[in-house]
């Protein structure tokens, strides 16, 4: 008996196509999740480490990590759904990757407030209006053309978001806290703005 | 199989096709080239002259296809011309002895060389040189001797130099896909000193092969890429390798003389030509991607021209094309049309036009600025994206189709320019824009080794980004654009051909580089201030 071994007809330039496709809407899918939604992706083109600089003046220096995530089709299916198949996948790859990505932003974070000290430390309380305007009076705050604050993001565990509800009905049932944290709330908002303002007023040339 | 495929190309070729490989031959045999017919330095009947390696004149005339009685009777005057008419140059005595050689890639008939022979007798009463011949196989196996180790036989390497050839020959080469092929024949292990210089040699030959589609085209442009990026790996093979300058020097001679024929034959083009149309579906975005690729590199050629020889006179048309066509037919597609447009502002400049030249300038930050801020929609694409990718974004399949957004936030070229304005002390101008300036995050990519920034994509090296400070100081702005010291460039860069390396690598242009553009007419602080 010979032994063979060879390939039959195949469709490479339609597959690359799809491969392009599936990229694309594993891309999209991934971008609906609203912390992902929020960052700002650079493309690195070459080399093997990168060196970046933020608008204070931080620098980090550092090497690419590689993040991957696996998905299985059976023989069967593959051949009675084809690339459906495949597409039928995107939704489960685009929560794993975004959890293995958001694992990674939440780890990087960690490590530049670390360097930084730009932590609030909760010392195992519940979170708080208290500890949210902590953390609103370390973090710089941008502006709209309207004056409007662009607010960052509080990222929340799932888990923890039904008994956060809660405890923020019980202060909103007070009307003295309410007032004093609205109170202090547009406080550090005033004193944010004129912290943008003079940022703004530094985007000049001096001698 | 390689054999198969030279001696294919070899006899498909006109002698313009097997011009530099045959010089390259005589220089890997140690002759001294002193003249290529391209660049109108030889006449009578001589397409090259040199001196072999005893220092005896030679004079080679270049024929393509088969000489049999027919053909001999048609060039029999160019032939007496050769013989008969002295060398002309200044380093060849008149009155010295010397060779006398023509050269075809197709077949001398047997009786023709027979007679050939017998004509040589009467020669040598008349004093006058013997007529020596080099037909195809000849050529064949001369070409061979001198490559056959280096030339591809990996199916990878196969596969590319087949694409490569596919090409019809009118659009412009794909240059990744190029230096790719090049570098699987110059970029291996350690070599010693002769293994490179016939890589070198090698590499030339087989640049010349998968040019042949542009070259039957006469696509100047695609030509003058093609040799751009053989000229930069090579420098970079030099740099990698410290290789002794007599194992390059006449091979990148000869390659920079094929880069400014090509030049000068599309000055010659687009100054005879009375619409820059090219077939159907022209107009619009190829119209104007056309217009700024072909004014770019010719005023990139006039200002190389002019940084190697202080007597040249920069042409005046070409400056009036960049003032005629700047901004109504000009395109900015992205930053990989960057350069282009430096060198257009440089020749205003060479002309004292510093409103045109400055304007230039401005617009492209202003386009950068509006276009590029963060969550824009039609941002710029970065330099690594060429004029077709983008060309193909708006008028190609859909799958061709870029996000634009993901290039909004940042630069590559942003700092370049604000540099460019600092080294012309133009605070007023960079005050008006610095507000929306400061938005922009800019990026660079160093490689490392720095030599490797000759390559066309880099596996190490390091990417950077950083912002303008706020307030920034104007002082320091002008110490970083005027400093010397801290340029990580290899020394083989700081010369002329630097214009060309811009225009051709757009990712390559950063501040360093952009620092030696500005820097070329000073060559002695170069000299000394590059490792």
């Amino acid at each position: 008996m010979w032994k063979v071994s060879g390939v039959l007809p195949d469709y490479p330039e339609t597959k690359r196509h799809l491969q392009k496709e599936f990229t694309a809407a594993i891309k999209k899918e991934t971008r609906k999740d609203p912390v992902i939604s929020m960052i700002h992706f650079r493309e690195s083109y070459e080399g093997d480490s990168f060196r970046f600089t933020t608008e204070d003046g931080f620098s980090q220096k550092g090497t690419y990590e590689e993040i991957s995530t696996k998905f299985e089709i059976t023989k069967d299916e593959v051949v009675k759904r084809g690339p459906e198949a495949y597409f039928s996948r995107v939704q489960k790859i685009a929560e794993e990757w975004v959890g293995l990505q958001s694992r990674l932003l939440f780890q990087k974070m960690d490590e530049v407030t670390e360097i930084t000290g730009n932590i609030v430390d909760a010392k195992s309380k519940p979170l708080s209006p208290e500890l949210i305007l902590a953390a609103l009076d370390k973090v710089a705050i941008s502006f709209d053309e309207f004056g409007n604050a662009i607010l960052p993001a509080l990222v929340v565990h799932p888990d923890k978001l039904e008994g956060m509800k809660k405890e923020f009905q019980k202060y909103e049932s007070d009307p003295l806290f309410t007032v004093k944290y609205k109170l202090k709330y547009k406080l550090i908002i005033d004193k944010k703005r004129q912290e943008w303002l003079d940022r703004e007023s530094d985007r000049k040339l001096v001698d | 199989m390689i054999e198969r495929a030279i001696e294919n190309w070899l006899t498909s070729t006109n002698e313009r096709g097997y011009e530099i490989p045959f010089c390259q031959y005589l220089i890997s045999e140690g002759y001294t080239i002193l003249g290529i017919s391209f660049h109108g330095q030889v006449e009578q009947g001589k397409d090259i002259i040199a001196l072999n390696k005893n220092g005896t004149p030679c004079a080679f005339q270049l024929k393509s296809g088969n000489i049999n009685q027919r053909v001999w009777n048609n060039i029999k005057s160019e032939i007496d011309d050769l013989l008969e008419m002295p060398i002309k140059h200044p380093k060849v005595d008149k009155q010295s002895k010397r060779e006398c050689f023509l050269v075809t890639n197709g077949i001398i008939n047997d009786k023709l060389k027979k007679d050939i022979v017998d004509r040589n007798v009467g020669l040598r009463k008349r004093k006058l040189p013997d007529l020596k011949i080099y037909d195809g196989p000849e050529l064949l196996s001369k070409f061979i001797r001198v490559n056959g180790t280096f030339l591809p036989t990996k199916p990878p390497d196969l596969k590319v130099f087949l694409e490569l050839l596919m090409s019809d020959g009118h659009e412009l080469p794909d240059k990744r896909l190029l230096s790719r092929f090049l570098e699987s024949v110059l970029f291996t292990k350690r070599e010693t000193e002769p293994q490179l210089r016939r890589k070198i040699a090698s590499s030339i030959l087989l640049n010349q092969y998968v040019m042949e589609p542009y070259e039957s085209q006469k696509n100047h442009i695609a030509l003058i890429e093609g040799w751009v990026i053989l000229y930069s790996l090579v420098l970079g093979v030099v740099e990698k390798f410290q290789l002794a300058e007599r194992n390059w020097a006449q091979s990148l001679k000869i390659v920079l003389d094929k880069i400014n024929y090509q030049l000068s034959a599309l000055k010659e083009e687009f100054f005879s030509r009375t619409d820059y149309l090219e077939g159907t579906w022209d107009g619009a975005l190829f119209y104007k991607s056309r217009l700024t690729t072909v004014i770019g590199w010719l005023a990139a050629f006039e200002l190389c021209m002019k940084s190697t020889d202080a007597n040249y006179t920069i042409d005046r048309r070409v400056y009036d094309s960049v003032k005629k066509f700047y901004g109504s037919e000009t395109w900015f597609w992205g930053e990989s049309a960057t350069p282009l447009f430096i060198m257009m502002s440089k020749l205003a400049i060479a002309f004292g036009d510093t409103f045109l030249s400055n304007k230039i300038i401005c617009d492209l930050i202003i386009d950068i600025v509006f276009k590029n801020g963060l969550q824009e929609e039609s941002a710029l694409p970065a330099p690594y994206y060429s004029v077709k990718q983008i060309i193909n974004h708006f008028y190609g399949p859909t799958d061709e189709k870029m996000d634009l957004s993901s290039f909004s936030g940042e630069s590559y070229h942003l700092a370049v320019l604000v540099d460019i304005l600092v080294r012309r002390n133009r605070r007023d101008l960079l005050n008006e824009v610095w507000k929306g300036l400061t938005n922009i995050y800019n990026s660079e990519f160093m490689p490392k080794p720095s030599w490797a920034i000759l390559r066309w994509q880099c596996d190490e090296g390091e990417s950077m980004g950083f912002p303008f400070k706020k307030p920034q100081s104007w002082k320091e702005l002008q110490k970083d654009a005027w400093d010397m010291n801290n340029l990580d460039l290899p020394k083989s860069l700081a010369n002329p051909f630097c214009y060309y390396f811009l225009v051709c690598y757009p990712h390559r242009l950063n501040r360093h580089t952009g620092k030696l553009l500005d820097s070329l007419l000073n060559k002695k602080v170069l000299a000394t201030k590059l490792q």
